[in-house]
């Protein structure tokens, strides 16, 4: 069971181009800044020949297993009334413990080593719009769980 | 106007180092940006400034150890502003006839990316003692054999670099036609976002550059970051504008279209991060032509592609007229740059789409299969698609219709067949890896290869079977070559059959340049303005203010560095004010804004003039003779009514009508006071002859 949390659609709906626009907006609205990869969604891109990527994020486990590995419980891993999983990155240590905790495949939580600092999606819970990397996708290959599907499965075709 | 100090601090949205680059010495040094961007802000004239400062003596082959390339990130790049992530490329080109500096531009993620690393850009000067790539990885610099690398495709080389440096680095990378010094080579950075046209990837095999490798962790900040959210919110939902007249195409009818032979899904995307324009078309599952039994491919490319793939378009650029594109990848909000997403409400529409009734071309039956192996092809190699695609092979083509091969002097090694992909594939083998009887000569250039085999039998013959709608044959050479040994863009014959003012006014930007402006510097003008002067449009000061606009708009798209499909875009004409407050934090009025693009175009021709002699017979000899072939609508000009023009614009610009060389006032009006002196010294500030008579024509067709 999951909580609502970021999907990617399919490829016959809207085809995920790499452009990193969801993790540079991701940055922008969470820390005023660009970077290589602040981690509340993680781009992963395929080959150039194929352009087939992939899009990772936080699930929001109802059983929140790097909740519970937090050592700093509810003060840095943190849940809120609708079962969002977010970090408080005051009280963060970095001690990687959530981030080896997280049961999927690679780890929704990345760690900044630098700052040691761990960063996960929060489903911009704070925003008035919601989820800036749906918001900000320019193909629309992004959504929420929980939202009617913008197409029927039924009908999508494969190539054309 | 006095220079405007737009900042005591470089703001956050520059990486704030510029690197220079030795290959010769395997050495790095640092320039601050700090130290040129409060006056040049970024990208081209910046990029100009630092090779006027940094090169004392630009009058050196392309290909050589002293020619400089400067790469230069804008400050918009890597912010999150809609189409920001473009660069630009300055040096000696080596497809330019002569060889003279200019300029090139590339989407992509590399320039983000090196921004994160720390820098804004970086001088390439040298040449490396064996096969080289360079890799910037945050502060640390290094120089890497590329051996391993030698004869790899360009996917295959990013690929490579990819596993050594994670997927998170970016490459620009050249293919073997860059190795092997072909004058169309491009230097080409992800799925297929390159600096082509100058030929700057030969240069790169020259100096045995492979790639340069970035790699960072920094971080860049724009000044306003709900400024960008409200830039891209209106981006997303833009109000209703009022179209211009401009660069609409003329319509182009080929023979009957054959192919794709299997599906295929075909999506929009944008080329750079945080872009919302999806002016790119991805085909997704195709056959690899290089590799039939191989992974299927997908293959990027914009308008170009849709040309040589499709070549069956009732517009040149008919994106989404005839195939159903997939739900969400769809195109975007677009300058009013092309007539089918224009606003279908607008009351001027109808007139815009009665304008422009062009050419019926009669080229090669359309083959997506022929097209798709130019295409991929030239991603692979490191070929500048424009030119192979709008030159070589038209080339070909008409010269084969007029007989030129009959006499067999002209030897391709395979039968000429259109009908057949590795035909395609063969030329672009010959001109990549120099082989077969005429693979040096193709690798020198479609205007080197012509005059070689003899200019005025193999470029100037006249092809027949161009036909306007109306049924008048229209004649042009076999050879498309317009101007400084690059085919006709924008200027009016060939592919792209502008009205006259329009195609006037591109050569006018084309002749005091060194290559076509493609994108900012298309010609855009209100309607009302046009109607004014669509019958004479040669001795129209309005025209002149029009062509000035778009050159200033050219210079700051590639200075900011933003993207040609948008900007300008006569439905937000406050979009530099607004990007520029978004991303520096700084207010700047358009006129200011103005004053940097003239000061960065001013620059350009200081270079020329210093390193490559640049004057006005020169530049007016260069355009004036492809616009005595008639275009669509049969129009010419004469030289009296061209040079009329060529005045006009002079003056506007305070240049010397003689010699076309900026006054003593030109200079320092733009803040350029020191290359006033310097030319004093040299003898280049125009003293006004009274006595001035213009030259006769010396072009007797």
């Amino acid at each position: 069971m999951k909580n609502d949390h970021i999907i990617q659609y399919p490829e016959e709906y809207s085809h995920c181009i790499g452009c990193s626009s969801c993790e540079l907006f991701c940055s922008l609205v969470h820390d005023g800044v660009t970077g290589p990869c602040r981690g509340g969604i993680k781009l992963e891109l395929g080959k150039l020949s194929t352009l087939m990527n992939k899009v990772y994020v936080c699930e929001h486990c109802e059983d929140h297993p790097c909740y519970e590995a937090c050592p700093k419980k509810d003060r840095a891993m943190c849940v809120d009334e609708n079962g969002t999983v977010y970090i408080n990155e005051e009280e963060c240590i970095g001690c990687g413990l959530c981030a080896r905790a997280c049961k999927l495949t690679p780890s929704r939580i990345t760690m900044d080593k630098k700052n040691r600092k761990a960063h996960k999606c929060d489903l911009c819970r704070t925003r008035e719009d919601g989820p800036v990397c749906i918001k900000r996708c320019p193909v629309v290959c992004l959504g929420l769980a929980s939202d009617p599907l913008p197409y029927d499965p039924e009908k999508l075709g494969g190539a054309k | 106007m006095a220079k405007k100090k737009l900042f005591d601090k470089l703001p956050s949205c520059y990486a704030g180092k510029i690197l220079r680059i030795d290959l010769t010495t395997k050495t790095t040094s640092i320039i601050p940006t700090e130290k040129y961007a409060n006056d040049y802000i970024g990208g081209r004239a910046l990029a100009n400034r630092l090779y006027w400062d940094e090169v004392k003596d630009g009058n050196v082959p392309a290909l050589s150890a002293e020619n400089t390339l400067i790469y230069m990130n804008g400050p918009m790049s890597g912010t999150g502003l809609p189409y920001s992530g473009r660069a630009v490329m300055t040096g000696v080109s080596a497809k330019n006839i002569p060889e003279q500096y200019t300029h090139s531009s590339c989407g992509g993620y590399f320039g983000t990316v090196l921004k994160w690393a720390g820098y804004d850009g970086f001088i390439i000067t040298g040449k490396a003692d064996e096969l080289t790539y360079v890799l910037i990885d945050d502060d640390k610099v290094s120089f890497e054999s590329a051996e391993e690398l030698r004869g790899a495709y360009v996917q295959a080389t990013q690929e490579k670099l990819f596993e050594k440096y994670g997927r998170r680095s970016s490459s620009l990378v050249i293919g073997p036609a860059g190795e092997n010094c072909c004058r169309h080579a491009s230097i080409v950075t992800h799925a297929d976002s390159a600096f082509a046209k100058p030929g700057f990837g030969a240069v790169w095999g020259y100096k045995n550059l492979k790639a340069v490798v970035a790699r960072g962790t920094g971080t860049i900040a724009p000044a306003d970051v709900d400024a960008v959210m409200r830039i891209h919110d209106w981006e997303d939902n833009p109000p209703k504008g009022k179209p211009e007249t401009g660069d609409y195409l003329n319509t182009i009818e080929f023979a009957e279209f054959s192919g794709p032979t299997e599906p295929y899904r075909q999506v929009f995307n944008s080329c750079n991060p945080a872009c919302n324009h999806r002016c790119m078309i991805t085909r997704c599952g195709l056959t690899n032509p290089l590799d039939p039994n191989g992974d299927k491919v997908s293959m990027v490319g914009k308008c170009l592609d849709e040309q040589i793939c499709i070549m069956r378009a009732d517009n040149f650029f008919a994106f989404g007229a005839y195939i159903d594109f997939p739900r969400q990848n769809k195109p975007g909000n677009y300058k009013w740059m092309f007539p089918q997403v224009a606003d279908p409400e607008d009351p001027l529409l109808d007139v815009y789409m009665q304008q422009y009734d062009g050419n019926l071309l009669n080229m090669w039956g359309p083959d997506f299969n022929f097209g798709t192996m130019i295409n991929w092809c030239c991603n692979e190699y490191g070929l500048d698609k424009w030119d192979i695609g709008f030159w070589l092979f038209t080339w070909i083509y008409q010269c084969q219709e007029e007989g030129l091969f009959d006499d067999g002097k002209v030897d391709f090694g395979r039968p000429i067949d259109f009908e057949d992909p590795q035909f395609a594939k063969h030329i672009l083998d010959c001109m990549t890896y120099r082989q077969g009887p005429m693979g040096d000569l193709l690798a020198e250039g479609v205007g080197r290869m012509i005059r070689a085999l003899g200019k005025e039998k193999y470029g100037d013959t006249l092809r027949h079977g161009i036909f306007t709608r109306d049924g008048e044959e229209r004649l042009t050479p076999v050879s498309w070559e317009a101007s400084w040994g690059e085919p006709s863009h924008w200027q009016g014959r060939g592919f792209q059959g502008c009205e006259k003012n329009i195609w006037a006014s591109m050569n006018l930007v084309n002749m005091i340049g060194a290559r076509d402006e493609a994108g900012g510097g298309h010609s855009h003008d209100s309607y009302e303005n046009y109607l004014t002067y669509k019958d004479d449009p040669c001795h129209s000061p309005l025209l002149i203010k029009a062509t000035i606009h778009n050159n200033r708009r050219s210079e700051m798209k590639d200075s900011l560095v933003l993207c040609e499909y948008k900007d300008p875009d006569p439905g937000r004409p406050n979009l530099e004010v607004e990007f520029i407050k978004a991303a520096i934090g700084v207010d700047m009025t358009k006129e200011e804004i103005d004053h940097i693009a003239d000061r960065g175009k001013l620059l350009e021709r200081a270079i020329l003039m210093r390193d490559h002699g640049r004057t006005r017979d020169m530049e007016v000899a260069e355009v004036y003779p492809w616009m005595t072939y008639e275009d669509p609508w049969g129009q010419t000009v004469t030289w009296d009514e061209w040079n009329d023009f060529v005045d006009l614009y002079y003056q506007a610009y305070n240049w010397d009508l003689e010699t076309g060389w900026p006054t003593k006032e030109a200079w320092e009006d733009v803040g350029l006071d020191d290359i006033a002196d310097f030319f004093e010294k040299e003898g280049k500030i125009p003293v006004e002859n009274p006595n001035y008579v213009r030259k006769a024509n010396p072009f007797d067709r």
